[in-house]
């Protein structure tokens, strides 16, 4: 270890590296020291997990603080995950030894005698949520300046993770804030497992400021996958369609719990599922089959829902030398360090690339290791009798999409065309907390204009303020300054305020006063729809957001459920196309089974007798199905100007649009004329019913919160490319 | 009345800059006869003895601050010793996180006596009891008294009251200190008093002592202090707190507001019900201070009932029985006067070299009326930095004639300073530059 990079860390971290051990330093970490130390640019670090990342950051981030130490805070690592930065402190602790470089972390779960130890004395690294963060913007304000007033660094973990969201937002938000109270200018270098497009993260850590990329080029590992497929018998799915909610089991859940527990008994693994009900559901299934066989219990839960005390019992399981398969939510999605995984599963479909390749590089994780992944995939055996839809099993086609999406080394790029109001309410509260008071200019230009709410103009947040007056959560002084009302103060000081995200954003499904269950709820949807709960088919009377409710009544009709009970996420255009071309080529992929296989001909099959390749209009008896083969944004848009507009008796389905009583013809008329009209996104997404998605869109007034909706759900321009080649 | 070159050039820079200049206050004021008589009334029973606490209320730019500058300079003429601070979110009356610390701390680094009229009086108030001490013990015992057993003996009064022992024990620290001429030991002890210790252990290694003066016990080393400072010779102690709002409307904590209430009705007991002595407290704060019924002193119940104001001071009539001072809006006469003050000052009280003619006040005044409105009469601060910067002008550019500077003069209605935008160009003709709820 003689190279010119290792020589430039400083003489402790040197000796520290000796110490340790340490081979060659990695070309990443050869290429983050040099950029750290010859250049002045921000910087991306895309690897996979395990590759050196962190060292990569903090090993001339480190020595650059040594030999040029600051007062208070030289560095902040900000990590999405309490134990991901409970996992990094450890790492840095040891990077530290050999030098005077204090590590601290900040998250709920620390305790009080350790931050103010911080507080009073803030020195050295300190590893924070941004949840956190926001917490000691409002609560420590007079320690700001001693603690970031000179920070050097601000590293971003899991960088992929804040791009395009709220807590993204919040983030950039919190730094913009601490620039302008402490004109402090940090480096900022990202870190990310997989990133999409290196350029655009680039930019949306560092808008107009120059970043370096450095990405790792080593050998892609070799990936080994199944996809296994399990039809449920085609009777039983129809008399008890939510059979996840009753205790009840067919023959095929038995199948595939049989499969996991074969598969996975002798593993380390982890097995992602999109809902804690099925994760909870097939963890007892495996539990039995265990206790049925004399096996000792392999399995293991771990989702946000539990305590904290059993998912440490997990975590710390995970670290052992025996087989540990783990059914977990996006909880250990990151990069946390669980130890050596042999094994991936995934129930069900990802609901997105990026976080099927974050899930796929858990496993394997040292160099050359084959990762290796099993998606488990089970739909109900489609007959004549079901819908078109139904028939292509979209399950399946999905994470088939996604899969091959994930080969060919793609995944979702951010929106940046992103309205976050919600976040902005928040960001708005916060600094005035944080101040004391200011005017409404001031506000305007630290978050706005110096800020990241850019796409927010000045009236748009004259009358945004104005509503938050309204609300009594902000007040005015006599000479100006804006504070926080009575309301706002209790807002602000309420523990759930520092998350940009809502805990428990679950409707109660209620009727005639009997509380059925709860369910998520996915957006724009639901006003006069469908849902499935508790085995039995309702039909959505009213839905009142702001108690949660949800009044139902016993429905008959053979419709599907626009609820699914898991949190929505919307397809990208490229996943659909994907689908598309998969659904209409002749591809046979090796890593399906047989079951799969076998779903995948009768799709086809279907597919092609219906002749949708010819034409995406396809009409069975008294309904249309029409296939725009656009992502979600695009498809929903064109929905709600058949059925808003058009008046047109239509729902939504992953791949397609389903009209009732409308001839292909009367669809692309009405749709032509209406395209004419110069339609406006804003004006379609005020007749959608539930836009309060975000946490602080309660506040909203009408016309904000249809802006937002039409910014972050629909998408015209595309719907009106679509009609335009009709 | 003789207006000194150093009094008049801290009038004009204080009052251009839109603040309260700190000597020559008796040169520009006016008014408010009845307001000056209540406060000199509550200083004269606070040299005899006694304690005295007001709320000085009135708008923002309506004087409060004035009024309570002036109120420290009669204060000082009475031989009492000012402290003085401002109220901000990290400086108030009550909390746990270092800022009532901080609060005392302020107040003693900003200690006046007549002698230093700008603060840090401290040591020199120490030295001065201590040389007085003596001197009384020399004249008393001959030389070559035991002069520490004569401080001991001085001090006994304090430990009388709450933590008066180590009060007393870290003065004779200082006498220690001072007599054998030990530079570190005296800055220690003046460390201690002005409450920077921040660990108890730092304070026991330095100079013995067992406790701190901490968050908790700010009230009751003013009290030591109060008692302190007479014992050392003078009347009294005066203690200003400015920026009252700060607690109703920028600290946005509903319960460390109400803790904050609940020290000033400790102060306001204390005071009306005599368990002081030789102390008084005067708060200034706005209107909203006061009477937000959700979050001014109104909100506290406690504190509503006590500084109700009388149901028959109205229509002008006043009633300064209760703890309230409202400062009423300068009348039309008294704004006028105010301005002819001003010439006079920028002329050394020489009549002859006036900058302009009497009738410049009427004109003045009416094109402030018209500019400000309303505002005209309840913020003077405003109209009169627009008047003494007409002043300069005319002074620096002797051939101007002042008519035609009138209609120049920019009125600017004062933003709070330390929270100015980023880039003030960018401000023009955005709607939320003059943005209202």
């Amino acid at each position: 270890m003689s190279s010119s990079a290792f020589l430039k860390l400083h003489p402790a971290i040197q000796e520290q590296l000796y110490s340790m051990n340490w081979g060659e330093l990695r070309p990443i970490q050869v290429e983050a020291i040099n950029k750290i130390f010859l250049s002045e640019d921000h910087l991306v670090i895309a690897a996979q997990t395990a590759s050196g990342k962190t060292e990569a950051a903090f090993l001339p981030l480190l020595s650059q603080l040594l030999s040029n130490p600051v007062s208070g805070l030289g560095a902040v690592y900000i990590g999405p995950l309490k134990a991901l930065i409970n996992d990094q402190f450890s790492r840095l602790e040891i990077l530290c030894q050999k030098s005077d470089i204090a590590v601290h972390r900040w998250h709920g779960d620390v305790s009080a005698a350790q931050k103010r130890k911080l507080v009073e004395d803030p020195s050295g690294v300190l590893l924070i949520t941004p949840e956190s963060m926001e917490s000691l913007l409002i609560n420590k304000t007079a320690k700001l300046a001693a603690m970031f007033g000179e920070t050097r660094f601000v590293v971003v973990d899991e960088l992929h993770s804040f791009i395009g969201n709220s807590r993204g937002q919040q983030l950039l938000s919190q730094w913009a804030r601490l620039r302008w109270a402490l004109k402090c200018a940090p480096r900022w270098v990202g870190l990310s497992a997989t990133l999409g497009d290196l350029q655009l993260a680039g930019k949306w850590m560092r808008p107009n400021e120059p970043v370096s990329l450095i990405e790792d080029l080593q050998e892609g590992r070799n990936v080994a996958l199944s996809l296994q497929g399990y039809l449920h018998p085609p009777t039983e799915i129809s008399r008890n369609p939510s059979k996840i909610i009753s205790p009840a089991t067919n023959a095929t859940d038995e199948k595939m719990a049989l499969d996991l527990f074969n598969q996975f008994k002798n593993e380390k693994a982890l097995i992602f599922g999109n809902s804690k009900q099925k994760l909870e559901y097939y963890a007892d299934q495996v539990r039995r089959i265990a206790q049925a066989q004399n096996h000792p219990n392999p399995f293991f839960v771990h989702h946000g829902s539990l305590a904290r005390s059993e998912r440490e019992d997990v975590e710390a399981a995970l670290h052992k030398d025996r087989p540990t398969a783990v059914f977990c939510s996006s909880t250990l999605e990151m990069g946390i360090d669980v130890g050596q995984l042999s094994l991936v599963g995934q129930l069900d479909a990802p609901h997105s690339v990026n976080s099927l390749v974050q899930r796929l590089g858990r496993s394997g994780r040292k160099s050359g290791d084959t990762a290796k992944l099993r998606v488990l995939i089970d739909e109900a055996t489609a007959t004549v009798q079901n819908s078109l839809d139904r028939r292509l099993y979209p399950r399946l086609l999905q994470a088939y999409a996604m899969i091959e999406l994930t080969l060919d080394k793609w995944c979702e790029p951010p929106n940046a065309e992103q309205l976050d109001f919600s976040t902005l309410i928040q960001q708005i509260l916060s600094l005035i907390a944080q101040t004391g008071g200011l005017p409404a200019i001031s506000v305007y230009h630290v978050l706005v204009t110096h800020g990241v709410f850019s796409k927010v103009n000045s009236s748009e947040f004259a009358f945004l303020l104005k509503a938050l007056g309204e609300k009594h959560l902000i007040e005015q002084m006599p000479e100006g300054d804006l504070i926080l009302g009575i309301d706002g103060e209790k807002l602000v000081r309420s523990f759930e305020f520092y998350a940009t995200f809502a805990s428990g954003d679950e409707y109660r499904v209620v009727h005639q006063g009997r509380h059925i269950g709860s369910v998520s709820a996915q957006p724009g949807t639901g006003g006069d729809g469908y849902l499935i709960l508790a085995g039995r088919r309702w039909k959505i009377l009213e839905v009142r957001e702001k108690e949660g409710i949800i009044m139902v009544l016993p429905a008959q009709s053979g419709k599907l459920p626009n609820f699914q009970g898991t949190m929505w996420f919307d397809l990208a255009p490229e996943v659909v196309l994907k689908a598309q071309e998969l659904l209409f080529g002749d591809h046979q992929p090796a890593y399906f089974n047989q079951t799969a296989r076998h779903m995948l001909s009768s799709l086809r099959q279907v597919a092609q007798d219906f002749g949708i390749q010819q034409n995406p209009f396809v009409l069975e008896g008294k309904k249309t199905y029409w296939f725009p083969w656009a992502g979600s944004r695009c498809q929903r848009t064109l929905m709600g100007m058949c059925k808003y507009w058009g008046g047109l008796d239509v729902t939504e389905e992953s791949f397609c649009l389903i009209f009732d009583g409308a001839s292909p013809v009367q669809i692309k008329d009405q749709l032509k004329s209406l395209a004419k009209q110069s339609p406006n996104p804003v004006e379609l997404a005020s007749l959608f019913p539930m836009k309060g998605l975000l946490k602080y869109d309660e506040f909203l007034p009408e016309d904000l919160l249809n802006r937002q909706f039409a910014a972050n759900h629909l998408n015209m321009l595309q719907a009106i490319e679509v009609i335009k080649h009709l | 009345m003789q207006i000194k070159p150093r009094e008049r050039e801290a009038i004009i820079q204080s009052l251009k800059s839109g603040v309260v200049p700190a000597i020559g206050l008796q040169h520009i004021q006016v008014g408010r006869k009845d307001e000056v008589q209540a406060i000199i009334a509550d200083l004269e029973r606070i040299a005899q003895g006694g304690a005295a606490i007001r709320f000085v209320i009135g708008r923002f730019g309506s004087g409060k601050s004035f009024f309570l500058t002036l109120s420290k300079l009669l204060a000082l003429e009475k031989k009492l010793v000012v402290a003085q601070a401002d109220i901000t979110p990290d400086h108030r009356l009550h909390a746990t996180g270092g800022q009532a610390r901080a609060l005392y701390a302020s107040l003693m680094n900003n200690l006046s006596t007549k002698a230093k009229p700008n603060g840090g009086a401290l040591s020199s108030i120490i030295e001065r009891w201590i040389a007085d001490l003596d001197q009384k013990t020399r004249s008393q015992q001959g030389e070559g008294a035991d002069l520490s057993q004569a401080i001991l003996e001085a001090l006994r009064p304090l430990q009388d009251l709450v933590s008066g022992f180590d009060f007393a024990q870290v003065l004779s620290k200082y006498y220690e200190a001072y007599e054998t001429q030990n530079e570190q030991l005296k800055n220690c002890a003046l460390k201690w008093l002005r409450a920077e210790y921040r660990l108890k252990s730092e304070a026991k290694a330095d100079l013995g002592v067992r406790e701190i003066i901490e968050d908790s016990k700010i009230y009751d080393y003013l009290k030591l202090f109060a008692k302190f400072v007479s014992l050392a010779g003078f009347n009294g102690l005066l203690v200003n707190f400015d920026e009252m709002v700060v607690l109703s409307h920028r600290l946005n904590h509903a319960p460390a507001r109400n803790n904050n209430y609940e020290m000033v009705l400790r102060i306001l007991n204390d005071c009306l019900q005599g368990h002081v002595e030789n102390v008084g407290f005067l708060f200034g704060g706005t209107d909203e201070f006061l009477k937000d019924p959700r979050r001014g002193l109104y909100s506290y119940e406690a504190l509503a009932t006590r500084l109700a104001e009388n149901k028959f001071a109205i229509d002008g009539l006043k009633d300064f029985s209760g703890p309230v001072i409202h400062l009423a809006s300068l009348t039309h006469e008294d704004l006028y006067v105010l301005l002819h003050n001003i010439r006079n000052v920028f002329a050394l009280a020489d009549t002859s070299k006036y900058l302009v003619p009497d009738e410049a006040f009427e004109s003045f005044m009416s094109y402030c009326a018209s500019t400000l409105g309303a505002e005209f009469y309840m913020t003077p601060r405003d109209t009169i930095k627009g008047f003494v910067g007409l002043m300069s002008i005319l002074e620096q550019n002797p051939q101007a004639d002042w008519k035609n500077l009138l209609g120049q003069t920019t009125l600017e209605v004062t933003q709070e300073p330390e929270y100015l935008p980023i880039d003030d160009n960018e401000t023009d003709g955005d709607p939320l530059t003059r943005f209202t709820l």
